[in-house]
C-alpha cells in the first residue's frame, strides 16, 4: 500500500468518525431500538445518559444473539437488559492506527468518542477507518 | 513491498448453509460461532447468496418473520458479489468500500467458495502483515 505523507491531525479519527450518532435512552424497548437500525441500517445504537454520556452500546451481533437466539421477546426487554456496558470510548485526537490496534484488541467493530467531558461526540467503525486507510494509507 | 493478496488473509473454513435451512439454523450458527455471516451454496459448493446480522434483524426481527418457518432463501441476498483469491488486498477493501460491504466471498477461477474476506481479517493483514 502506498504511503502518503501525512499529518499527525489528518490521521486523527476526528477526520472519519460519524458525528450523527443514533442515540436513545436506557429504558427503550429492544424492539424499538431493532426497527431503528433496521430502518437506518445501521450496525448499532449508543445507549446515553440525561447528560448524553454513552452508558452502553447494542450491536446488529446483539440483537441476534441476546434477542433471537435466545428467544427473547424484543418487546419485553429494555436496552438496559441487553445492552454491552461499560462503553470502549476514544478521544477524537487518537490516530488512525491506534484506533485500529484498540478495536483488534478488544475484539470490537466500533469505537465511541467522547470530548474530555466524557459526552457522545461521534463514532467510528471499521466501515469509517477503511475509507481513512484507503484516502491516506497507513 | 511484497505484494498481499487476500489468499493470505481470507477465513477459509467458512461456514455454509442451504438455501432451504431455516432461519434459525442461521441464527443458531452464527451465535455458536461468533459470525457475522453465513455463505449460502449450491449442491456443487458455488456460492449463490449471504445472509448477515444486519439481514437478521433487518428481515426476521423488524418484519417478525417466524425463524423456525422461513427459509434462508427468502431473507438471504443474492447473487453475491465475489472475488478472486489473487486480487490484491486493497483492491479488495476498495470493492468492498464502492459496494458497502463489510465482507467478501472469494472464489476460485471455477466459481466455487474457497474463502471470506470481512473488514476485521484485512484490519489484521494491515497491521500484522504491514501491508
Amino acid at each position: 500500500m502506498v504511503r502518503k505523507k501525512t499529518t499527525s491531525t489528518e490521521r486523527q479519527i476526528k477526520n472519519f468518525m460519524t458525528k450523527s450518532v443514533i442515540t436513545l435512552p436506557k429504558n427503550v424497548k429492544v424492539s424499538s431500538a431493532a426497527k431503528l437500525m433496521a430502518e437506518r441500517s445501521i450496525s448499532c445504537i449508543v445507549i446515553v445518559d440525561i447528560k448524553s454520556k454513552p452508558i452502553g452500546i447494542i450491536t446488529e451481533r446483539d440483537v441476534v444473539r441476546r434477542i433471537l437466539f435466545a428467544n427473547v421477546d424484543p418487546t419485553t426487554k429494555n436496552l438496559e437488559d441487553v445492552m454491552s456496558s461499560p462503553v470502549i470510548t476514544s478521544a477524537k485526537e487518537v490516530d488512525l492506527q491506534v484506533a485500529i490496534r484498540k478495536m483488534q484488541k478488544n475484539k470490537i467493530r466500533r469505537l465511541v468518542i467522547t470530548d474530555n467531558g466524557g459526552k457522545l461526540i461521534g463514532l467510528v467503525t471499521q466501515t469509517d477507518l477503511f475509507k481513512g486507510v484507503i484516502s491516506l494509507g497507513l | 513491498m511484497v505484494q498481499k493478496t487476500v489468499e493470505n488473509v481470507m477465513t477459509k473454513n467458512i461456514v455454509t448453509l442451504q438455501a432451504t435451512s431455516s432461519i434459525r439454523e442461521a441464527v443458531t450458527l452464527m451465535a455458536d460461532k461468533s459470525i457475522s455471516c453465513i455463505v449460502i451454496v449450491d449442491a456443487v459448493n458455488n456460492p449463490i447468496g449471504i445472509i448477515t446480522e444486519r439481514d437478521i434483524v433487518k428481515k426476521v426481527i423488524h418484519k417478525n418473520l417466524n425463524p423456525d418457518e422461513a427459509t434462508i432463501n427468502s431473507i438471504m441476498s443474492s447473487p453475491v458479489v465475489t472475488i478472486s483469491k489473487d486480487t490484491d488486498i486493497l483492491e479488495a477493501m476498495m470493492t468492498m468500500q464502492k459496494n458497502r460491504f463489510r465482507r467478501v466471498v472469494v472464489t476460485d477461477s471455477g466459481g466455487k467458495l474457497i474463502g471470506l474476506v470481512t473488514q476485521t481479517d484485512l484490519f489484521k493483514a494491515i497491521v500484522t502483515l504491514g501491508v
